[in-house]
């Protein structure tokens, strides 16, 4: 452990896991959809849903949500400057212990002209977060890396026609988790470096027909 | 690239700063740096940032009554502080009620969502600030040896992580506040004297004393008795330092107190660590508290 970690991290109160670690997962799934959608709807489950009043979880996440940092302490006033930009939300509180999910879950999903997309992120404790599922795929992000998520129609050579494009840009490869899900022919890579793609290269990428969407994290900040 | 460093026990840290010649707090300052790849500059000024929100915190929290969420935490530090300004009956001197008030500013600035430095955790957050920075008042010590200070306590919690752990749900509030404590004595203690065995003493004072210690957070909210549990490991601290500092050693080494600490907590019922299901927490008052909050 980080000696910064023990004096640290600077963070909103009061919990580590259900209010720092809530506005990060808000701030992540952001990061991973970006900023435009019409309207934002949360489901917070277990831990989350049952305390999450009283630790402010649900101020947290629409805090990340509207971009702010874990620990900016705006997150306080983020239902009113939700309000002021006019980002549209929803809090649902599932009250039913739902044990196919960890203690402190929160799903967000985006709307964009009505086609949902959506992200559940999970707490794990110390403010730190795992993103666990982007849209029905099974994926383990922590922030710790830059990465790419490539979702692609499983054709033959999706990998290989990724890996070389990442090559080519002289990026390492930390990791590669390629999930297919055969009910719909799609395939999605999750791609961890070590260090940022640059965003000019991104489409290379869609040179492929069979590759839908690329989607580029960066790194969360401390 | 330099390697990176690294120790397990206090006995292992020990070693290593010996062999290196250098203080304690400067080893840690080196390992920091190494291990994060920065500089030591670099390192300095990120735990001065720790510092300066931890100041803002004893400042911000003191202004008007703090009220929570849940509203289990309602004005005890600004209490505190009237009763202060007042001349009220203070029961030893005013450094003894400014820590307390200043530990209270702390954490319930934590219970109203602010921005604090978890130390180790946001629910044991008030301890090393209330504890150290009011000493560092009454002793002017400088911005530059409070920051020395932190990194020796950092490095206690270094080793209680590496032997136990610095979790409520874990190993129950003996690792929470308990390892707070410890880690605010030995920072004491580093103050006035270099001297390892001082700081290694005051240290497993201040965690012997809280040894057993249950987390039982009512509601599961960081407020009871979170918030007061700090001023009493703030106490612990002072008080484990100062034994510390008049030259009483440690009879058991911090080591294997932390060790007794892990295996305590390993015996201790789940209902007693964070679960909200045992001690304070089902109490029938906690009980009614915590069905209007959830209800309102
Ligand atoms: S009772 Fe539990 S939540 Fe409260 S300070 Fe102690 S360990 Fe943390």
């Amino acid at each position: 452990m980080a000696i910064f970690d023990i004096i640290g991290p600077i963070m909103i109160g009061p919990s580590s896991s259900h209010t720092a670690g809530a506005a990060r997962i808000g701030y992540f799934a952001r990061e991973i959809f970006g900023n435009s959608f019409d309207f934002v709807e949360v489901d917070l489950f277990n831990s989350f849903a049952d305390t999450g009043k009283g630790h402010g979880t649900d101020i947290a996440i629409i805090g990340g949500l509207l971009g702010l940092e874990p620990d900016d302490p705006r997150i306080l006033h983020s239902f009113e400057i939700a309000s002021e930009q006019g980002m549209k939300f929803h809090i649902n509180w599932n009250k039913e212990e739902n044990e196919d999910l960890p203690p402190n879950t929160a799903k967000i999903t985006f709307y964009k002209n009505s086609i949902p997309f959506y992200i559940v992120g999970n707490s794990i404790g110390g403010g730190k977060v795992e993103i666990i599922n982007i849209n029905g795929y099974e994926v383990k992000l922590s922030g710790k890396h830059f990465a790419l998520i490539i979702s692609a129609l499983d054709a033959l050579g999706i990998a290989a026609y990724i890996t070389n494009i990442i090559a080519k840009s002289g990026i390492n490869i930390a990791s590669m988790d390629i999930k297919r899900d055969s009910s719909i022919g799609e395939s999605l890579s999750v791609i961890k470096l070590d260090s940022e793609f640059p965003d000019e290269e991104i489409a290379e990428f869609y040179k492929n027909p069979n590759i839908k969407n690329v989607i580029k994290i960066r790194k969360l900040s401390e | 690239m330099i390697k990176k460093v690294k120790f397990k026990t206090f006995k292992d840290l020990k070693a290593q700063v010996l062999r290196s010649g250098l203080t304690l707090p400067e080893f840690l300052k080196n390992y920091e740096a190494v291990n994060q790849g920065i500089t030591v500059e670099e390192a300095v000024k990120r735990m001065k940032l720790r510092l300066d929100v931890m100041k803002r915190n004893i400042e911000n929290g003191l202004k008007h009554p703090n009220v929570s969420r849940t509203g289990l935490t309602n004005g005890g530090a600004y209490k505190v502080k009237e009763f202060f300004k007042n001349r009220g009956t203070l029961l030893l001197s005013p450094e003894f009620t400014e820590i307390i008030m200043n530990t209270l500013a702390v954490s319930e600035t934590n219970a109203c969502m602010g921005r604090i430095v978890a130390a180790p955790t946001a629910g044991a957050c008030g301890v090393l600030p209330g504890a150290l920075l009011t000493i560092a008042k009454y002793k002017n010590t400088s911005d530059e040896k409070l920051v020395d200070a932190l990194f020796v306590s950092g490095g206690i919690g270094e080793v209680i992580g590496n032997i136990a752990s610095l979790s409520g749900a874990k190993h129950g509030c003996q690792a929470e506040i308990g390892s707070a404590t410890s880690m605010a004595a030995g920072a004491i203690v580093s103050l006035f004297t270099t001297d390892i065995d001082a700081i290694e003493s005051a240290a497993a004072f201040a965690m012997k004393n809280l040894l057993g210690l249950v987390c039982d957070p009512i509601g599961g909210y960081v407020e009871i008795p979170c918030i007061k549990r700090n001023v009493s490991g703030a106490f612990n601290a002072i008080s484990s330092a100062e034994m510390a500092l008049a030259g009483i050693r440690t009879v058991i080494p911090f080591d294997e107190v932390v060790l007794a600490m892990k295996r305590i907590g390993e015996k201790m019922s789940p209902t007693l660590k964070e679960t909200a299901e045992g001690g304070l927490a089902t109490t029938p008052t906690a009980k009614k508290l915590v069905k209007r909050i959830k209800s309102g």
